[in-house]
């Protein structure tokens, strides 16, 4: 049992890793297709690629708050 | 066999399939504008046929297991040998363990869906392993796919339960009358977050096959015999790794998307 919810911590964490770096990349295309409908180049980039990382930032913010709650508490497992 | 071919060229149509597709396809917009060369056309093709072979063996395996379930008094007692509806047991006991944890209670609502991507993808994933086979999940095309699936089923079970709070949620997550104020904020970052989801889930299932299939056919050419038995198993344990991940992650995407307390 410990070592389920092991494993099941592990890809939780790997995926919010994977999601930091699309969120990342997701918002620089956003903001690049913007700059190319709008004319705004560069700052369409910019901003989009600021979203992207304010967006990565709040899902491992969102993680790591439920984690420590988790085992601060010493409840059972949570979806984070 | 060269590298290049599979089983499939045995089939009769294949190569009016691939034909067809040549004739009709390969001048369209989207491969003019080089964001995909001619030549992956192919590869997809190869893919899509890998795909419906999936399907195909799934549907058949299904209707022996139900015939053998319709059959009670022989399902009573479970059969010594290994029989196909002993295989559908434990896949769909390990299905439902993984999703009773994750959602909890309601899981039994999801199981038809998770199962479903769950089999197609194991079935998908393990194909590959047999030499003159490709699996559907080497392609970013199939992997995308099942994630945008999974998008959509836990978005519309989020609206079921949340109403129109699920879409309110991404502007206003605080659920203050001054969050609206913060709403231009916060609406690109959900909303970026909302759309990683799937594109996450179709990455890492397509990195991951690639990868191990590629390990595998560089040590079998350098020697086929006993060589790529080692990395024979290791893909085994990637496939059946990978297809617990995606599960797993669809089910704490829907959790995250339909409990209550999460808005």
């Amino acid at each position: 049992m410990k070592y389920k919810k092991a494993f099941r911590t592990y890809i939780k964490t790997s995926a919010v890793g994977l999601e930091f770096g699309l969120s990342i990349g997701i918002g620089a295309i956003l903001g690049y297709f913007l700059d190319k409908h709008f004319h705004i180049s560069p700052y369409g980039l910019i901003i989009g690629t600021l979203f992207g990382m304010a967006a990565g930032t709040k899902r491992l913010w969102t993680f790591v708050k439920t984690y420590a709650k988790k085992n601060g508490d010493n409840e059972d497992d949570q979806d984070y | 066999m060269d590298h290049h071919s599979s089983w499939f060229h045995l089939l009769p149509f294949y190569d009016r399939l691939l034909g067809f597709f040549q004739n009709n396809f390969s001048e369209s917009v989207i491969f003019r504008s080089g964001l995909f060369p001619k030549e992956r056309i192919f590869e997809t093709v190869h893919h899509i046929i890998a795909a419906l072979l999936v399907v195909i063996i799934l549907a058949i395996l299904s209707l022996m297991a139900n015939a053998r379930l319709k059959q009670i008094e022989k399902c009573l007692v479970p059969s010594p040998k290994i029989t196909i509806l002993n295989i559908f047991e434990v896949f769909v006991q390990v299905v439902i363990s993984i999703m009773k944890d994750t959602i909890g209670a309601d899981y039994r609502r999801y199981v038809p869906m998770v199962g479903t991507l769950a089999l197609f993808i194991l079935v998908s994933n393990l194909i590959g392993l047999i030499p003159g086979f490709i699996s559907p999940t080497n392609n970013l095309n199939t992997t995308i796919g099942c994630g945008l699936l999974v998008f959509i089923y836990f978005n519309i079970h989020g609206f079921r339960t949340h109403g129109i709070g699920h879409l309110t949620h991404l502007a206003n997550p605080m659920g203050t009358w001054w969050g609206w104020f913060l709403a231009p904020l916060f609406l690109p970052i959900e909303l970026i977050g909302l759309c990683v989801r799937p594109l996450s889930l179709g990455i890492r299932l397509a990195g991951n096959m690639i990868g191990d299939h590629k390990v595998l056919f560089a040590f079998a050419g350098l020697m086929p015999f006993l060589l790529p038995l080692p990395f024979y198993f290791l893909g085994l344990l990637v496939s059946l790794i990978q297809t617990v991940v995606f599960c797993l992650l669809t089910c704490v995407y829907i959790s995250l998307h339909t409990q209550e307390d999460s808005h």
